[in-house]
């Protein structure tokens, strides 16, 4: 399965661009992302439309990681 | 030729397509490496061909009123740009910055595109179908957060 992700900032003390991705791996609830130069945690993870041929469409909450809170063993790349 | 139809099975823009017409969309994609920080376009430059993502990711930049650059989307592998321009034969409608690790692309020529589409109405029918699936998407993701 290509999991086509569509990931929304929300919080944080700037404005941080969207992003839309396929991955191979079904994003995590707690698992950490690197969009562009910043990481956020996963903080909700929705179906956005239901799966077509070998893809499945998320839509995906994220929060801003503090530069104190990254961990490597939850981080997985966009 | 691996390389890029490897990749765009698993891009959205290409699913439904069968292997001899991915194959001939496979003959119309250039590859192209970019540093980081390179523009591949800027808002306003008049549009000639559409991308797709093979690697690293990129930055959409949207001008506001003053005139500066505000960064509102980022994509990654698998993910197509500039089809819109390529499609209504209108002004880009934003600048692409590629990010830190740079990208490697493919370009597609919108004119080659197209006589493809024409040539084949069914390779046509099944392009213009999923590029119809994208915007949809692409609608979907910006209203959730407006």
């Amino acid at each position: 399965m290509i999991y086509t992700v569509s990931y929304v900032v929300v919080g944080g003390k700037k404005k941080y661009p969207s992003g839309i991705m396929n991955q191979h791996e079904r994003p995590i609830v707690g698992n950490q992302v690197q969009l562009g130069s910043d990481l956020f945690e996963i903080t909700e993870v929705k179906r956005m439309l239901p799966p077509s041929d070998e893809f499945e469409f998320l839509h995906v909450t994220v929060r801003p990681v503090e530069d104190d809170q990254y961990d490597p063993d939850k981080t997985e790349l966009a | 030729m691996d390389d890029v139809k490897r990749l765009l099975k698993q891009a959205p823009l290409f699913r439904g397509l069968k292997d001899s017409q991915l194959n001939q969309m496979v003959a119309l994609a250039h590859a192209e490496a970019h540093a980081p920080g390179t523009v591949i376009f800027e808002q306003d430059d008049a549009g000639d061909c559409m991308y797709v993502i093979a690697d690293g990711q990129v930055e959409i930049q949207v001008k506001d009123h003053t005139g500066g650059l505000n960064a509102v989307l980022i994509m990654g592998e698998g993910q197509i740009f500039g089809e819109m321009a390529l499609l209504d034969q209108g002004a880009r409608s934003a600048t692409v910055v590629t990010l830190r690790d740079g990208a490697r692309l493919y370009s597609i020529s919108g004119d080659d595109f197209k006589a493809l589409c024409q040539q084949d109405t069914a390779i046509g029918y099944v392009m213009m179908r999923n590029i119809a699936l994208d915007l949809s998407f692409k609608i979907r993701h910006q209203n959730s957060f407006s």
